[in-house]
């Protein structure tokens, strides 16, 4: 039933029951999402304390990477590429896990990558130290995934609960006033003709 | 023709090197490599995978001009020289036979061994047949075991300690005209025994069948001998505390690379003294290889965003 069409309900007590049930319905979900958008602001906020590290892992990436590139410099592209070759690449997938009942993909490492068949110490350091950050940044990358699904959901509730409150609840309550009028002036109109009726017999 | 008439092209054409200023201008893009003559083939635009080719190119342009005008005995001697990049392309190849042949790039250069039939060698049995050719008279029973175990580290150290042995043969057999060298080349070849006792470790090196199989990396006539990494480190003037430093925060690297400069610099000094002798030879073709070195840090560096002060860290310069 739609709120527009409440106006045009049979002003009946049937009527007035169900839109006092509807009216109860409706401000029990109201408050029952008040309380999921606390547990989710709650749950951004922690997220939101550990993704304060990224300014750090950034960092921290790029003075592997610069590593890396000096290294790549200094022994040769020749060198390097074929170096690297050795490498046998991670693996990773992406699950769909829950976080307070909405879905968040999230990329989980299967395998790290195999550096055995590197014996150079320096470039085993430096790919080791790279793979370090990179890991980090995965993890990273894991919740600012969480933090935008999460802020979706959040934004989803707050409309929601926006529109019970200054729309749907209103509205019931409008539709419940008018449906007790009706009521009233027909009991009145009621007891009125029954009288009149009563004094001619 | 003389040795004297080639020391004196080499004089003039040492000028042709690239100076300081000049690897400073292509860092800070004030001049294009293009626009110097030696380099004209050269463009900004291209990959850097071309841009190697071309700098590695002019490289063995050089050496083998040189090659033209000297006489057969310092002829071998050059060659061998610049065969050192055929030897890295075998050792590209070995590494790729465990991993993978996409990535891989090799030098432009062939002499005993195609490279383009190297390229093809898919297995380890294509490999070995290469590896039979002449001069680097590898032994087929330690390379097979080698590949075997996938020891590819002591596999590149028996391709250095080869090469290195067909060096210190051509300039035995000549070494009534070459035996100046001898004290230059130990530099270069002490400085890889250094980064392989530092890779595989003192007692890997010195164990009696890997001793055997490591000859080539002792100085010339000083085979039998134990030359330890401290012992490698000092001969070259090098401050043991200060290599030490580097080693303990795994910079092997940044150790060569102060190994390399010290080498040169010595080379520069002999080349100073004895300006119209072969050493002077030696010198140039030494700067040559620096200035290919050089430019690929430059690139290499540039293309992947290094910092201005870090690519100039990089370089050696001595011109």
């Amino acid at each position: 039933m739609s709120i527009s069409s409440l106006r045009f309900l049979p002003a009946s007590r049937g009527t007035l029951m169900r839109l006092r049930q509807q009216l109860n319905l409706v401000v029990r979900g109201k408050e029952i999402l008040e309380m999921r958008r606390e547990q989710l602001i709650k749950e951004l906020f922690e997220i939101m304390d550990k993704l304060k590290e990224r300014d750090s892992i950034e960092h921290e990436y790029l003075r592997a990477l610069e590593e890396v590139c000096r290294l790549r410099a200094l022994r040769g592209e020749y060198e390097y590429r074929s170096i690297t070759s050795l490498i046998e690449p991670p693996k990773a997938e992406v699950l769909l896990i829950s976080i307070q009942g909405v879905t968040v993909p999230q990329v989980r490492i299967t395998r790290d990558p195999d550096l055995s068949k590197i014996k150079d110490p320096e470039y085993r350091r430096s790919f080791e130290m790279l793979w370090k950050v990179l890991k980090k940044l995965f993890e990273l990358a894991n919740l600012e995934v969480a933090v935008e699904k999460l802020s979706k959901q959040l934004n989803y509730i707050n409309r929601i609960v926006n529109s019970l409150e200054k729309n749907v609840i209103p509205n019931l309550k409008e539709a419940i006033r008018y449906v007790e009028e009706k009521v009233d002036e027909e009991m009145l109109e009621e007891f009125v003709r029954l009288r009149e009726i009563a004094k001619e017999v | 023709m003389s040795l004297t008439y080639a020391v004196v092209r080499c004089h003039g054409l040492i000028q042709h090197l690239l100076r300081k200023e000049q690897y400073l201008s292509i860092v800070y893009d004030k001049l294009s490599l293009g626009d110097i003559k030696e380099y004209s083939e050269y463009k900004d635009e291209y990959s850097l995978d071309r841009k190697l080719e071309i700098i590695t190119r002019r490289f063995v342009e050089r050496i083998i001009f040189l090659s033209k005008i000297v006489e057969d005995e310092i002829r071998d001697f050059l060659m061998a020289f610049l065969d050192y990049l055929e030897l890295e392309n075998l050792k590209v190849k070995l590494r790729t036979l465990y991993g993978k042949e996409e990535n891989a790039i090799y030098y432009p250069y062939s002499h005993f061994i195609d490279v383009n039939e190297l390229k093809e060698a898919r297995t380890d049995h294509a490999f070995l047949k290469l590896l039979r050719r002449e001069p680097y008279r590898m032994r087929m029973d330690i390379m097979r075991r080698i590949l075997r175990r996938g020891d590819i580290a002591l596999g590149e150290a028996y391709l250095d300690a080869c090469y290195y042995d067909y060096v210190k043969r051509v300039i035995r057999e000549n070494e009534r005209t070459l035996k100046v060298l001898i004290k230059f080349l130990n530099y270069e070849i002490l400085r890889k025994l250094a980064y392989w006792l530092l890779v595989l470790g003192e007692e890997k090196v010195y164990e009696p069948i890997t001793r055997e199989m490591l000859q080539g990396l002792m100085p010339y006539n000083e085979e039998g001998r134990h030359i330890g990494l401290e012992r490698a480190i000092r001969r070259l003037g090098i401050d043991v505390e200060e290599a030490m430093k580097y080693i303990e925060t795994g910079r092997i690297t940044d150790l060569m690379h102060l190994m390399r400069e010290r080498e040169l610099r010595i080379l520069q000094r002999g080349a100073r003294r004895r300006s119209l002798s072969l050493v002077f030879i030696y010198y140039y073709i030494q700067l040559c290889r620096e200035e290919m070195y050089n430019l690929y840090r430059i690139f290499i560096g540039k293309e992947n965003n290094l910092q201005k002060e870090v690519i100039i860290g990089t370089l050696i310069t001595l011109l």
